[in-house]
């Protein structure tokens, strides 16, 4: 028996988890089928916190010379990538590496090509100090905003602040977790019962996918298992990923394994894009990749016949999510 | 009872101490002249300069008063080779008998975000920067400079150690020391051998490493094994600077915003004024301590400007560019 007091407790309780939980998740509405993504207890959303996350994202003013936004490399059309082998920044100077869709990053658990940033608040800093990206300063560009009436309007109502680095990281991120990408015909079909949302080509496809070992690494609902490893690319990675920070020899190599959603519009492919098209990315992984000694075991040769490759290829395109692509 | 007993000792001992201000003196040097960018210094026969110094200091534990010992935990410096004097905060104390610390920052700050902190914390956002924002992570030690590659004793070739990583924090031993104690602050004075940072790499190929690379761990280690930190009495110190020690020098890590450090041996408070080349004046200060680091948060244009620091008694100035 419980007594009164543990009553309370229990009803205290129950009142705290019930709270917690609807108002974390209240602005994000999650696909059938995917998980409630966890918030961080100190960047909450709120409506007016993701718009001006938005407005910031969308904004050239975050460059040093107001010319380009984030999404100038994350282009929604694109699903937050930017169509070019290496992204372009500032006086089109370029980055080394491809840019990496945008797609259901609130369930991303580390970021960067090789995972080495452990939090979207963080994460926003890096474009804004890169010198091939803003070039540009946190502490200048708060100044920058707080001369500014619209934002310093925008501040007031989502945090009753004036614009701080803090405010700014908070901001964006909340806007990115926003970015949920699943009402594409594989999840009308897997997670909605429309058995008639794929096409046999399209199923065949999704059997591919899976005997191919595919799905070992780009598994669940976001086609992640969120792991660090090498797909032999290369024999001799000029780009080291997560290496470039361990300095590990082990992390030679090794990228984070991508979500595969929206992969018909992100293209080219790979860290540094070198592969042009998902044919080209079978045509690798059919090969077995190059031999390298961090190369995953799950990357190993197999033969299908040119039906079957457009049938992969067939499934990878039923990803796209055309809401998501167009509606932002 | 025992509530009471230690309710009754607690209060003695505030009635007895009043608060102090502890203040830690970094005297930095180069081979035993004192700290400057710019000018050489020998390294196991190699000349050498620096152009930027900079490295954390946290864990702080000082013992006072018959070897009570107090723990800082929240006390961080972000020291430079340029500026001597770093508050540790308010104390209860009447002596400090020995301190000790780690170079770095302790693992749970770093592994928090620059942002979680105003400009001004140690911890906050920097110009230049203390911290990479691609692995979370704060830089332990950061040594600019050139070195003398080729014998011609002309330091020409650079280096850049930013050192990274957990694994980099390196704890000092404690250090007996004995302050110079005025009626509300306590200064303790530490002896800081710049040069011993360097010791045993070489410097000629170590190039731009931003990392947690062994030469790196190298260096944050060098400042326990090669006793970069000694105790150093201000007073019988036969070791002293006639020369006329006040000073600017940029920093352009940012060619569009160059971080402004700068020195005055005097502790009065300054005042710092920019001027466009045609005397205009783009912005002021007044009331900054006497020796810091100062990143103007403003545009400049692209153009030569001049920076003014006077005390009052004393006025030094720079010219600098700006490259938008
Ligand atoms: C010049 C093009 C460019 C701009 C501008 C840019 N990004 Fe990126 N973004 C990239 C590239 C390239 C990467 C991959 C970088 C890497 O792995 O080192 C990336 C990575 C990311 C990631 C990590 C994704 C993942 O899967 O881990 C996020 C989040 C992100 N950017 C958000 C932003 C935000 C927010 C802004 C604006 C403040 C922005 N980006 C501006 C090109 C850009
Ligand atoms: C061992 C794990 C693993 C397996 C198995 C695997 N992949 Fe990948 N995949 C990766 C990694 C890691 C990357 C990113 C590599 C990089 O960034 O250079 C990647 C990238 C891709 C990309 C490009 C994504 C982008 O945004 O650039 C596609 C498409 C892809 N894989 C499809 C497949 C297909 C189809 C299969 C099965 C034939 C497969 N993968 C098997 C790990 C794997």
């Amino acid at each position: 028996m419980l007594s009164n007091k543990n009553n309370l407790v229990f009803l205290f309780l129950i009142c705290f988890f019930f709270s917690f939980d609807t108002d974390k998740n209240f602005y994000l509405s999650v696909p059938a089928g995917f998980p409630k993504p966890e918030i961080p207890a100190e960047n909450k959303l709120s409506k007016v916190k993701i718009d001006l996350g938005k407005k910031l994202f969308f904004d050239p003013l975050l460059s040093r010379d107001s010319s380009v936004s984030c999404a100038s490399c994350h282009i929604p059309k694109y699903a937050y990538t930017d169509g070019l082998r290496t992204a372009e920044g500032i006086k089109k100077r370029t980055v080394t590496r491809n840019t990496p869709t945008l797609t259901n990053i609130v369930y991303n658990k580390n970021f960067l090509r090789d995972g080495v940033n452990p939090s979207l608040e963080e994460q926003a800093l890096v474009p804004i100090h890169e010198k091939n990206e803003f070039d540009f300063h946190v502490l200048l560009l708060t100044e920058r905003l707080k001369k500014n009436p619209a934002y310093l309007d925008l501040f007031q109502k989502a945090f009753g602040a004036i614009p701080t680095p803090k405010l700014i990281t908070q901001s964006i991120a909340s806007f990115e977790r926003t970015l949920i990408s699943g009402n594409s015909r594989y999840d009308q079909f897997y997670f909605q019962n429309n058995s008639a949302a794929l096409s046999t080509s399209e199923i065949n496809g999704m059997e591919l996918f899976k005997k191919l070992n595919c799905v070992k690494c780009h598994s669940g609902f976001n086609f992640s298992n969120g792991q660090i490893v090498n797909n032999g690319l290369y024999e001799n990675y000029q780009d080291m990923g997560k290496m470039r920070v361990t300095l590990n020899e082990n992390d030679n190599g090794c990228f984070k394994v991508p979500t595969l959603r929206n992969i018909e519009v992100t293209g080219p492919y790979m860290h540094n894009g070198s592969l042009e098209s998902l044919e080209e990315v079978i045509e690798h992984y059919s090969k077995g990749g190059m031999n390298h000694k961090n190369k995953h075991d799950w990357i190993k040769p197999f033969e299908i016949s040119q039906s079957e490759k457009e049938d992969l290829v067939s499934f990878l395109k039923c990803l796209t999510d055309s809401s998501f692509i167009t509606n932002y | 009872m025992k509530k009471i007993i230690l309710f009754l000792l607690v209060t003695l001992f505030i009635n007895v101490s009043a608060q102090k201000k502890i203040v830690l003196r970094l005297n930095h040097f180069l081979n035993d002249s004192t700290f400057h960018y710019n000018e050489n210094f020998d390294l196991d026969g190699v000349q050498n300069y620096y152009t930027r110094l900079q490295y954390y200091l946290s864990g702080f534990e000082i013992e006072y008063d018959g070897g009570q010992i107090s723990l800082l935990p929240n006390t961080y410096v972000l020291a430079s080779g340029h500026i001597t004097n770093y508050y540790l905060g308010d104390f209860s104390v009447s002596n400090v008998e020995a301190i000790r610390f780690d170079v770095g920052v302790d693992q749970i700050a770093n592994s928090g975000n620059t942002t979680n902190y105003t400009g001004s914390h140690p911890l906050g956002p920097k110009s230049p920067p203390m911290d990479w924002g691609w692995p979370s992570g704060y830089f332990f030690v950061t040594t600019n400079g050139y070195t003398d590659a080729n014998n011609d004793n002309n330091p020409d070739t650079p280096f850049e150690l930013h050192a990274l990583g957990d694994q980099m924090l390196s704890p000092i031993d404690q250090i007996n020391v004995n302050p110079v104690n005025s009626n509300d602050t306590i200064y303790i004075d530490l002896k800081v051998n710049a040069e011993r940072f360097l010791s045993g790499l070489n410097l000629s190929t170590v190039g731009v490493d931003h990392s947690s690379s062994t030469n790196n761990l190298l260096m944050c280690n060098n400042s326990y094994s090669m006793n970069v930190f000694e105790s150093y009495n201000i007073i019988s110190s036969s070791i002293e600077s006639p020369k006329n020690n006040n000073y600017i020098f940029m920093d352009y890590t940012l060619a569009f915003a160059p971080t402004i450090n700068y020195h005055f041996n005097s502790n009065q408070k300054v005042n710092l004024k920019i001027t466009d080349i045609n005397g205009k004046v783009k912005l002021y200060e007044n009331n900054l301590p006497s020796e810091g680091s100062y990143f103007p948060l403003k545009e400049f244009a692209t153009g030569i400007y001049i920076v003014t620091i006077d005390n009052g008694l004393e006025m030094i100035y720079k010219k600098f560019n700006v490259v938008q």
